[in-house]
């Protein structure tokens, strides 16, 4: 835990930068900064050491900053790769998706920046497992359901097809739910209003035209191992029903969908895992059902982390609302008590408790 | 302060550009029935086409320009915004050292301390300078200050194009004399092209034009300097020099100035965009693709034309046209809307 973060800041605008160390002086004793002249300088500083975060401007001359960040991907995947661009279209953005984890727009404060890179990393089990690390960060986007991707490409195809219409798909599917949060909540989406945990309000911010881009983008794809195949519809159908559990157990009808979002992202990262690790994931399976263990107990013995340490990464990762994190972090934390969660914690949990883990005849079945 | 209005100003503007976009996206959504995929709600005549088709058109010009506007301005906004809160905290900074350093030369001077004490306290003081980073504030704060400087500089630039894009205000006008204008920014454009290319004029006795002189002198010393990059591009990497031909000449009513360059041609691709805001063909952070596009809003205020002839490989010509002034008078001046 000695080892300090390293940070790396690219921009064609020396000003930017020199500013930026100005600023950022003070957190010296904890992070290690390194500000890099445009893009030919950031490969250099790539080739001399690693980075736990990039943080690039996008329009630079010779090399731009989807060059750098595809440089970054390419030689560290585990390193987390933001964008700090004065103006973002949202073609540029589905274009940048595969490749940024993160959007931050110009201007933005040095507290707001703080934060980002506060977050970051800070998963401090995971950061250790560095291949797991890798693998997540380098996840453009997570598996679907083939019937609903179907239905979600054909709808954006219609010409009359509504925002309503698009909400009801998108709210039954946690990998296109999350895609589509990660998306509304960029700077470009969002501007400066407060981040958004809600599927309906995320959809209606996207609109029909830039859903039809994302359906028919690699940013929408299916499962691409048997195990995955066999699971995901049990780890849909799963999560359909922690979200409505959730949702009916909030009082405040103000904060129901995000709570259905909370419900229907908790266990992400088994479809995580599932995605990532195909036919290794299921000796895990196989001793959930025999010893009748919860399933984050045999995870933590035979893969050393859990499902829900691998979604909140994940998630954050994806710059999702920091109360989702939570949510999908301590929806199986005994220790906490019910003072000091939060409203969506307490949904994901309650949840996670009515529902468990899931059909085990299903869990069987894919193994 | 003056920030905070630029960065509520911007935000309105990234705004009304979200919904210009969304305006134009939907004008291109409709097919050729006239029918507006997508939405379900607006039915259009196809007999609304070619009238849709030119709206969306300046849509897309006016979302290319306020899309240009939030990134040049939002760089400088950035660093301005970032040295100045630098400069904040370190005036705080500074401001304990200085009690710091005040409160031991007081006790020194009433001579409640003794040397022993006071000597303690000094190292204690110091240390507490260096903890603080000192000298590091005191060298970068005199620097950050000159870079909000010039960030804002740059931001009211960038503020005065669009004020000059936006058309006809009442300015300053005279008669003026174009080959005394001509001959002014050759020399002070020098630098420019000295090193570069050779400088032929052939022009003597030009009629006189009613207009703003500085305005006139802006967008010579920019033709000057884009022909001066033409060139240098052109020949970038050999010993050869380009020319630079300056020719005037009187046409009824109108006087043509024409600067052509030996430099690199304007391509096909994009010379559909050279007079539009914010596109350049310079490095992206260099130029700032504004030049001619004002160059143009000037020219045309003053009622003539600015237009360019290139051919790839050879070079460019750009010629502006002016009205004769209608006076006889060799000099007069007066406050006319332009």
């Amino acid at each position: 835990m000695s080892e300090r973060k390293r940070i790396m800041f690219v921009d064609d605008e020396p000003a930017v930068l020199a500013a930026l160390s100005n600023i950022l002086r003070r957190d010296r004793h904890r992070w290690d900064l390194v500000f890099a002249n445009g893009g030919i300088e950031a490969l250099r500083q790539l080739e001399l050491g690693t980075f736990d975060i990039v943080i690039t401007d996008m329009r630079m001359p010779a090399l731009d900053g989807l060059g750098v960040l595809a440089a970054v991907k390419e030689k560290s995947p585990r390193t987390v790769r933001i964008m700090l661009s004065g103006y973002a279209e949202a073609s540029l953005v589905l274009q940048a998706l595969p490749l940024v984890h993160q959007f931050l727009s110009k201007p933005c404060d040095a507290k707001t920046l703080r934060g980002v890179i506060e977050r970051c990393g800070n998963e401090t089990r995971l950061s250790n497992d560095r291949t797991l690390t890798g693998t997540i960060a380098s996840l453009p986007c997570l598996p679907s359901v083939p019937a609903i991707v179907d239905e979600l490409r054909a709808a954006t195809n219609e010409p009359e097809i509504t925002i309503d219409r698009l909400i009801t798909i998108c709210e039954r599917d946690p990998a296109l739910a999350a895609k589509v949060l990660q998306i509304a909540n960029t700077a470009h989406f969002r501007g400066d209003d407060a981040p958004t945990s809600s599927i309906k309000v995320a959809v209606a911010m996207l609109g029909t035209e830039v859903m039809h881009e994302l359906a028919h983008s690699q940013m929408v794809a299916l499962p691409t191992n048997d195990v995955c195949a066999k699971l995901i519809g049990t780890l849909q159908q799963h999560a359909v029903d922690a979200a409505q559990h959730a949702r009916r157990s909030v009082g405040d009808p103000g904060r129901a969908d995000d709570a259905y979002t909370a419900g229907l992202l908790h266990d992400i990262g088994r479809l995580v895992l599932a995605h990532e690790l195909g036919a290794d994931y299921l000796p895990v399976l196989e001793r959930c059902a025999e010893t009748g263990a919860q399933l984050w107990e045999c995870e933590r013995e035979l893969l050393g982390l859990t499902h829900q340490e691998v979604g909140a990464h994940l998630m954050a990762m994806w710059a999702l609302p920091p109360e989702l994190v939570e949510a999908c972090e301590r929806h199986h934390d005994p220790r906490l008590l019910p003072a000091a969660s939060t409203i969506l914690v307490t949904a994901a949990q309650v949840a996670a408790e009515a529902i468990g883990p899931g059909s085990s005849a299903a869990l069987r079945a894919a193994s | 302060m003056f920030v905070a209005c630029l960065i509520a100003a911007n935000a309105a503007l990234v705004m009304a550009l979200r919904s210009v976009q969304r305006r134009a996206a939907e004008s291109a959504a409709t097919d050729p029935a006239g029918h507006v995929q997508a939405r379900g709600e607006v039915v259009i005549g196809a007999t609304d086409q070619p009238r849709l088709e030119a709206e969306r058109r300046e849509l897309e010009s006016v979302g290319r320009l306020a899309a240009g506007v939030a990134h040049e301005i939002n760089t400088p906004v950035q660093f301005t915004q970032d040295s100045m809160q630098f400069v904040r905290e370190s005036i705080s900074e500074l401001a304990e050292a200085i009690a710091r350093h005040r409160h031991i030369s007081c006790s020194l001077l009433a001579g409640e301390a003794s040397l022993p004490a006071t000597l303690a306290a000094a190292r204690a003081a110091v240390a507490a300078d260096a903890t603080a980073d000192l000298e590091y504030l005191l060298d970068n704060v005199p620097r950050a200050l000159e870079r909000a400087n010039d960030g804002l500089d740059r931001i009211s630039t960038i503020v005065r194009s669009l004020r000059e894009l936006a058309g006809p205000e009442r300015v300053e006008r005279t008669t003026i004399d174009l080959d005394d204008a001509l001959g002014d920014t050759l020399v002070s454009a020098r630098a420019e092209y000295e090193a570069i290319c050779e400088i032929t004029t052939n022009y003597a006795n030009l009629p006189r034009v009613a207009g703003n002189r500085n305005e006139l002198r802006s967008v010579f010393l920019h033709l000057f300097g884009n022909a001066a990059r033409s060139i240098g591009d052109a020949t970038a990497g050999s010993n050869r020099r380009g020319t630079i031909a300056v020719t005037g000449k009187r046409e009824g009513r109108f006087v043509t100035i024409e600067i052509a360059d030996t430099g690199i041609g304007i391509p096909l691709e994009v010379r559909h965009l050279v007079f539009e805001p914010f596109f350049t063909t310079g490095d992206v952070g260099k130029a700032r693709g504004q030049g001619l596009a004002v160059s143009r809003a000037v020219i045309s205020k003053h009622g003539g034309t600015l237009t360019f002839e290139t051919e790839l490989g050879k070079g460019t010509t750009f010629a502006v046209r002016l009205p004769i002034a209608a006076t006889k008078t060799t000099a007069g001046t007066g406050q006319v809307a332009a």
